[in-house]
């Protein structure tokens, strides 16, 4: 490993060793809340057709081939190599010639300075090991007057709350590494030269079964998680809103779609 | 399908951040500055420090 590369937390780790514990938890198929997804960030990045584009962490390629469809070339960057050939065989596929995948590790990208118009990432700063590091990186390839699009879940302001709540992600996602608050998010962003110009919340609500299930939790780590959100449950000391429903516990997975312009 | 020229012509190295070369056979980018040479596997450059080849 790169002496380098540093979590926050003191922790040394990288986004290549995150992801190579559970690869198979982003090459899941396209679903009708990713294509929608998708849509929507399409729409609220201004991509112009001369654009050149970057996704960021783009596992499967599903955002990369859409964009690609409405700019002069896309490029989808991850750090596993399966699901970028599978991205590849999609675009040749549907006879898309304009988009590109490289395998490259986040915090180490593989591309010049200010080669882009605009970059887009979906729910993967909270799989970081070192957001600021990504976002850096990020900043870097994006020339000035630039877009960028993030999305990604957030956590409670209240900094117990949010480690109650990471604790539990972890748990049930073994690739989570932190969820940020949004006021980090906006810290960051400030610290790099970013501006703001829309910022769009979207709640959604799940239940603790789909919850465990969507992330892949081993059996051992749901009893653990279970019993967990059981403690959590009546003051929302995680900031979930966990709510009872019959037999089900409900809860609400928060996220934000930052849309920024590099200075 | 080879690599695009646009693809060529934005890539860097990881280490350093400078101009690569397509080898040869178009199978894999030469950083002199780091002597290092990274894989293309069908089509996708494999840009992984870890997985560069050493080169004299």
């Amino acid at each position: 490993m790169s002496d380098s590369i540093v979590a926050d937390t003191g922790r040394q780790t990288t986004a290549l060793q995150q992801y190579r514990r559970r690869p198979a938890a982003y090459s899941m198929p396209t679903n009708s809340f990713d294509q929608k997804l998708i849509a929507f960030m399409i729409s609220i990045s201004g991509v112009a057709k001369t654009d050149r584009v970057l996704e960021l962490a783009c596992g499967n390629g599903n955002a990369t081939l859409a964009f690609a469809q409405r700019c002069t070339r896309a490029i989808g960057i991850d750090v596993i190599e399966e699901p970028l050939r599978r991205a590849r065989a999609t675009a040749v596929a549907r006879n898309i010639t304009n988009a590109d995948f490289i395998v490259s590790e986040v915090e180490r990208l593989s591309l010049a300075d200010g080669v882009f118009n605009g970059a887009v990432c979906r729910f993967s700063f909270h799989h970081f090991a070192n957001p600021t590091r990504v976002l850096a990186e990020l900043v870097r390839v994006v020339a000035s007057g630039g877009w960028m699009v993030i999305t990604d879940m957030v956590t409670s302001e209240d900094p117990i709350k949010a480690e109650l709540h990471n604790q539990m992600e972890r748990l049930c996602d073994p690739t989570h590494f932190r969820t940020l608050p949004a006021s980090e998010f906006e810290r960051m962003f400030n610290e790099h030269g970013l501006r703001i110009s829309m910022r769009v919340a979207r709640d959604a609500r799940l239940t603790l079964d789909d919850w465990i299930r969507f992330g892949g939790a081993t059996l051992e780590n749901a009893v653990k998680l279970r019993s967990m959100v059981a403690e959590a449950l009546e003051q929302d000391r995680a900031g979930l809103n966990f709510t009872r429903d019959g037999d089900q516990i409900r809860l609400v997975h928060k996220s934000v779609s930052f849309v920024l312009e590099k200075e | 399908m080879a690599l695009s020229q646009d693809l060529l012509d934005i890539l860097a190295c990881p280490k350093c951040k400078g101009a690569l070369r397509l080898t040869e056979r178009e199978d894999g980018l030469t950083c002199e500055a780091c002597k290092l040479r990274y894989p293309i596997r069908d089509d996708i450059p494999i840009m992984l420090i870890d997985e560069a080849e050493s080169i004299s």
